[in-house]
């Protein structure tokens, strides 16, 4: 699109976006203005509206220090842009002159100076803090040998911006914009326009404009929504070159020379995406013995039956497949990315259920590899250690359910799964995953109160509240962290549980009533007599909509913002813990 | 509609969220109020792309009226 018809659209835009849209503010060293208008369209075409507010430029801690314009906007999400060239502009030209130890010492100023600016902004609001990243692109351009020096340029800011990535680690919701990355993707020359800088001191070219603004909504998607959880994947033609029906496993093109070893390319990014936490799933027309048989024993096949979390190789339609993935993996269908190189059969998922995401694989597969990187809905901004062992998790799951088709009664199922329950309150360790399920737990949720970390940890803190978890292990593995509850105390001798989530994963075996049980036992010992449950209705937690009557809970009447209460005396055997789950204290 | 004129009234329209219809030759600077030296860099940058050209500062600086623009383009040879 032309820049006009780019600013016609973004005025559109904006008039008609809804007023709770996010709050974005952009506060740097140079002119954002003119970004302005692509943030806004380029927002849109990922379904991520905004209000994006431009500080004048140059008046970083004017803005974050004190009361100022920025904090009147109150925004829910902050990027602060500094660059080297604005704030000390020889650094980069003399580094010669200045000697490696001078440059260090400069360079550790601006990272402080930036840690001093997140922290600034995290002791007055919550706001999502996205950081730019350091860059010299420019100057060493014409140093193409400053990179033979172990001192040289290159080397001192890889160093700087590593020490930016792990200071901004110690900052709740704090996370680096990778604006050196944009730089080198777009590359120096067609990033930056001299005329524009030096009249309008804005330092980025019309036609990189665009691919920035697309960078930064992606990163906004990533730290304010959920990603997706599963990548649901075609074969023929796909994952392989040719038809398995067709070739046999021993036809089909994987590795090799070409075209095999572009989906053998394809395959081993796509593992990537199961090293960070995603769930790999096939849809496919085909059949299943010989898609078994292709998995398991072609030579170079880089995805094995292993990595898949549920294989639905059959004749029916695919969306039917993708509904019973998303149902046997216990996910919305929203969380699933259907990947398929046949054009009809996206548009038939794209048709029958609207809230998978599809993604457009191009007619080529040498397009594939940047199809998939260029998707702006896998992304992670922090991998946590449970997101890893994920689909591992998945794996042990399958075990699980072979007991259950072995055992008679549930109760027996239940005993013979060798559940060991941890309960405890939250720590520093534990706050991550805490806050992670507090965002992405949407069926047994209570109240699907969505506090920032920064919330939680203050609430973690006060003696009048209670953070606590439950992670449960079985005879198939360690599930991790999968309960979390908040308590308040509301009245002297009342506890309220704002918060009491469950992951889906662990329903139907009675973990619910041992971490009932638990948050009960700290409300007595807090001096309470009385527990109140709050439910709060959603679209997606329904399941639990009885959970309290079902507890033993009484209506306790008076709804506060729009929460249904109930009420239950504490006391001995008020709450008694289930006899299949062995109780582990932290 | 695709003369010179014609192009550059559509430009201006877009760039300054103007009604298409009222652009004239004779639209300038003192008549609309957010000709200012923001959406004069936009307006460059929407010329530019627009006709495939590069404009100097010191040709922007002459951008006080649609007929001024035209005027400058036209010397530029894009006519």
């Amino acid at each position: 699109m032309n820049p006009s018809e780019i600013l016609k659209q973004a005025r559109e835009l904006e008039r008609a976006m809804p007023e709770g849209a996010l709050k974005l503010a952009l506060i740097s060293t140079f002119t954002t203005e003119f970004l302005r208008p692509y943030l806004i369209v380029s927002g849109n075409a990922s379904g991520l509206g905004m209000h994006p507010w431009c500080g004048p430029f140059g008046q970083l801690e004017q803005m974050v220090m004190q009361n100022s314009a920025l904090w009147e906007k109150n925004p829910q999400a902050i990027w602060i842009a500094l660059r080297i060239q604005d704030v000390d502009p020889s650094l980069g030209v003399r580094s010669d002159i200045l000697g490696a130890g001078e440059v260090r010492k400069r360079l550790e100023a601006i990272v402080g100076r930036l840690l001093s600016l997140a922290k600034g902004v995290r002791e007055r609001s919550s706001a999502t803090l996205l950081v730019s990243n350091l860059e010299l692109a420019e100057v060493l351009l014409a140093r193409p040998f400053e990179a033979s020096h172990g001192d040289g340029l290159p080397y001192l800011l890889a160093d700087a911006n590593r020490a930016l990535a792990l200071g901004l680690a110690d900052i709740p919701d704090a996370h680096v914009f990778d604006w050196a990355g944009v730089v080198g993707a777009v590359g120096c020359r067609a990033f930056h326009d001299p005329k524009l800088w030096h009249t309008a001191k804005a330092p980025v070219a019309p036609a990189a404009l665009p691919v920035l603004a697309a960078s930064l909504v992606r990163s906004l998607i990533a730290v304010l929504r959920p990603a997706a959880k599963c990548l649901v994947l075609d074969l023929d033609n796909t994952l392989w070159g040719g038809v398995l029906g067709d070739d046999g496993p021993e036809g089909i093109k994987i590795g090799g020379g070409y075209p095999g070893n572009v989906f053998l390319e394809f395959q081993e990014a796509l593992l990537g995406y199961r090293d960070r936490g995603f769930l790999l799933a096939i849809a496919s027309k085909n059949n299943p013995g010989l898609v078994e048989e292709a998995l398991t024993t072609h030579p170079d096949m880089r995805l094995r039956k292993e990595h898949f979390a549920k294989i639905c190789a059959n004749w029916e339609p695919k969306h039917l497949s993708l509904q019973a993935i998303a149902t046997d993996l216990n996910v919305g269908l929203d969380s699933l990315v259907f990947i398929d190189d046949n054009p009809v059969e996206r548009a038939q998922v794209r048709e029958a259920l609207p809230q998978v995401r599809v993604l457009d694989l191009p007619s080529d597969p040498l397009g594939y590899l940047e199809a998939l990187q260029n998707f702006p809905f896998l992304d992670r901004p922090r991998v946590l250690e449970d997101d890893a062992k994920r689909a591992t998790m998945y794996l042990e799951n399958q075990g699980r359910a072979a007991l259950q088709a072995q055992t008679t009664s549930l109760e027996d199922y239940l005993v013979q799964l060798d559940m060991v329950a941890e309960v405890g309150l939250a720590s520093p360790a534990t706050l991550e995953r805490i806050h992670q399920l507090i965002h992405k737990t949407n069926q047994f949720n209570l109240t699907t109160r969505r506090h920032k970390l920064e919330e939680v940890r203050r609430m973690a803190q006060d003696p009048g509240s209670r953070v606590a978890w439950l992670r449960l292990a079985d005879r198939f593995g360690d599930m991790g962290l999968v309960c979390v509850g908040i308590l308040q105390r509301v009245e002297p001798e009342v506890w309220e549980i704002d918060t009491f989530l469950m992951s889906c994963r662990v329903m139907g075996r009675g973990v619910e009533e041992a971490f009932l049980a638990y948050l009960a036992e700290l409300a007595l010992g807090g001096g309470g007599g009385t527990l109140r449950g709050l439910f709060a209705a959603t679209a997606k937690n329904t399941p639990v909509q009885m959970f309290y009557p079902t507890h033993g809970f009484s209506p306790a009447g008076g709804s506060q913002d729009g929460c249904e209460c109930y009420e239950k005396p504490l006391g001995k055997a008020q709450f008694p813990w289930p006899e299949a789950i062995t109780r582990k204290q932290h | 509609m695709h003369t010179l004129e014609c192009r550059v009234e559509r430009v201006v329209a877009d760039v300054f969220g103007l009604d298409s219809t009222s652009v004239t030759q004779s639209t300038s600077a003192d008549q609309v109020e957010n000709w200012d030296s923001v959406n004069i860099v936009h307006l460059v940058m929407a010329l530019e792309a627009e006709f495939q050209t590069s404009i100097s500062p010191d040709e922007a600086a002459d951008f006080l009226s649609v007929q001024l623009i035209t005027e400058v383009l036209r010397e530029k040879g894009l006519a």
